[in-house]
């Protein structure tokens, strides 16, 4: 039976063997932190915010490693013990692929890859504490707690988004502290996951104690104590699940990364960049031909060019971008008759904010490749005034595909 | 004196170090041309204008017809009936080429803009014949003989011509046909304030543009928008 150390070599041998394998992880790793860093930029939720993550990314390392879910699991159940693989987390094959890569980064002394790898754990680490203190999270009521009731010295006060707590707080304090331990063998390893778990906690609920009228375990400290007083002052809010039970096994619910809206965007990407020949009808072409005054041939070109597997990432960020700023959470929301007119007047009409700029710049990426492929000419050719006009055409093709995708 | 193989070797190292050199001219020289196809390519009017929107072409509108107001006071209700379809129609055109170029419709003359129409008739009437009158001078009235048929009489002399042998008489066919030129080019800046008109000239040229956008079209609609043009001149001009 394998263990990590083994797994770890053969990692080694692949990186010796293959002189571009550091640039291929380290791209696979850095594209899954930029993702997030998008996500959290263009979210409003605060502290109630939740990382979509993408599962592709997760399987395409995988496969770089040329590793599967049983080698994984086998590696880890020998090291640590088939006890402790009863726990869902310590069993979970997305915080062992992660946990495996931190090893390799201490061990190779590569900061790239550890710093990502232990922030992907975070990420996936949050999103199960989230869901578990705050199945329903009213952003309201949580900006109202972290501005006004958190004290200052609580991690919330200090940095704004869950995002900029991982990568500014808890990921260079647990390296710091615990990579000595790492190195020494996967026990430093597993306590670096479990450290990192009671850490991230801390923030949700931490000072616990038995309520002598209920006999129940409660919680006085941390955000999730907060936000109950805050509703309870007058703050409305759906509903709350408070989990004050530690020994409760949490649900593989509670862990499930892929949420709602990184299906609906996958999905639909998936969708485009595997079919190349897609043919759209002339009524749409004719409408986006009297709109932005292409040329129809161009815009088939265009169009076609959109489906190319290279872009597979672009749009996803694109997607990404849109629905997050529309704040979709389900495929009932793209279909409703408001959501274009929500497309034009948010996505197209926005201007000047962090996010819009973002966009503009993914767009114009993309489109700046597609018409170098399709007619050879640059977008430095055009005035902005005209780049204006072809970003928004672009964003009524990937609104159509996205539509297609979802609502037939 | 060196030996053969000293001598080799130095005469590589010239050689390395005149390769050298002339790699870097040419790399410079490269640099030169690239940057030189890149400025012809580079649209130099890209971050001037603004986009187009409706609201803007409204506002535009209103003012504009304001003008044409100025201009055909002198004709009866049933001709006026007539000419407002043509400036209808012509607007329909003027509209499809501003959205061609996505820039914001100027409105034409210096410090006139949507706020115009609040105000009382007498100061609306004197804000734009004042543009009128100055636009007409420095046209026409203010030039010296010889700059007014340069300006001029390669583009009367076909219509003085026609009205000539058509039975009128040569001073008032040159007259008229003199305030024809005039009222046409008065009426395409009103439509096109000059910065937009050389924005629309140099994209009904551009190679770039006639390889994405449907340059063809932009073209039909501007020959149908010089007809109306035209037309309205001859109607304008016969009333002034």
């Amino acid at each position: 039976m394998a263990s990590i150390n083994e797994l770890y070599k053969k990692i080694s041998k692949f990186a010796n063997d293959d002189g571009s394998f550091y640039k291929k992880l380290q791209s696979k790793l850095i594209s899954i932190i930029s993702n997030a860093s998008i996500q959290a930029m263009n979210s409003d939720q605060g502290y109630c915010f939740k990382f979509s993550i993408k599962m592709s990314n997760y399987k395409d390392i995988l496969n770089l490693l040329q590793l599967t879910n049983n080698d994984l699991y086998d590696a880890f159940s020998n090291d640590w013990g088939a006890s402790v693989m009863k726990n869902h987390m310590h069993s979970d094959p997305y915080y062992q692929l992660f946990l495996l890569l931190l090893y390799f980064g201490l061990k190779e002394d590569n900061k790239k890859i550890s710093e990502s790898a232990l922030s992907c754990i975070f990420f996936k680490l949050w999103n199960g504490r989230k869901t578990t203190f705050f199945q329903y999270c009213n952003k309201d009521i949580m900006k109202y707690v972290t501005t006004y009731m958190c004290s200052r010295k609580h991690l919330a006060n200090k940095y704004d988004t869950p995002y900029e707590v991982i990568q500014n707080h808890f990921v260079p304090t647990v390296l710091k502290k615990y990579s000595d331990k790492v190195l020494m063998g996967p026990d430093g390893l597993k306590r670096v996951f479990e450290q990192s778990y009671t850490r991230l906690r801390q923030m949700f609920v931490s000072r616990s104690r038995i309520d002598l009228k209920t006999g129940k375990k409660v919680s006085d400290g941390g955000l999730l104590p907060l936000y109950m007083k805050a509703h309870e002052e007058g703050k409305s809010m759906s509903n709350i699940h408070v989990y004050n039970n530690d020994d409760s096994p949490a649900q593989f619910g509670d862990y499930m990364s892929a949420s709602n809206l990184d299906g609906i965007i996958s999905n639909t990407v998936e969708k485009i960049v595997m079919n190349p020949n897609k043919k759209y009808s002339n009524l749409f072409i004719e409408n986006l031909r009297k709109e932005y005054r292409v040329k129809k041939n161009v815009i088939e070109q265009l169009a076609s060019q959109l489906h190319n597997h290279e872009y597979h990432d672009q749009l996803y960020d694109i997607y990404n971008i849109i629905l997050n700023k529309l704040e979709i959470s389900n495929k009932d929301q793209i279909c409703s008759p408001g959501f274009s007119t929500d497309v034009k007047n948010k996505i197209m009409g926005s201007k000047n904010n962090k996010s819009a700029i973002l966009l503009e710049k993914k767009i114009m990426t993309l489109l700046e490749d597609m018409l170098q492929k399709t007619i050879q000419r640059s977008l430095m050719e055009y005035s902005n005034v005209f780049h204006i006009q072809l970003r928004k055409m672009i964003i009524r093709i990937m609104i159509y595909n996205l539509k297609s995708s979802v609502c037939k | 004196m060196f030996l053969n193989n000293q001598e080799t070797e130095l005469m590589c190292e010239a050689q390395q170090a005149l390769q050298k050199l002339n790699n870097q001219q040419n790399s410079k020289k490269d640099l030169l041309v690239e940057f030189q196809n890149n400025w012809t390519k580079y649209d130099k009017g890209r971050a001037y204008f603004e986009e187009y929107t409706p609201e803007s072409f409204q506002s535009k509108i209103k003012i504009d017809l304001l003008y044409m107001d100025q201009l055909l006071q002198k004709l009866d209700n049933d001709q006026i009936n007539e000419v407002e379809k043509l400036i209808s129609s012509l607007y329909k055109d003027v509209k499809e080429i501003y959205e061609f170029l996505n820039v914001k419709p100027e409105i034409y003359g210096k410090n006139i803009t949507e706020e115009l129409i609040n105000e009382n008739n007498e100061n609306i009437k004197g804000a734009l014949s004042k543009n009128i009158y100055k636009y007409l001078s420095n046209r026409f009235y203010d030039l010296p003989v010889e700059k007014r048929e340069s300006l001029y009489f390669e583009r009367t002399k076909e219509d003085s011509k026609r009205l000539i042998t058509e039975g009128e008489n040569a001073k008032t066919a040159i007259e008229y046909s003199i305030k024809k030129c005039l009222m046409e080019d008065l009426v395409s800046t009103i439509c096109f304030p000059s910065v937009i008109k050389n924005r629309l000239n140099y994209v009904l040229e551009d190679e770039a543009f006639g390889d994405l956008f449907d340059q063809e079209q932009l073209n039909d609609v501007y020959d149908s928008y010089t007809k109306k043009l035209n037309n309205i001149s001859k109607i304008i001009a016969a009333c002034v």
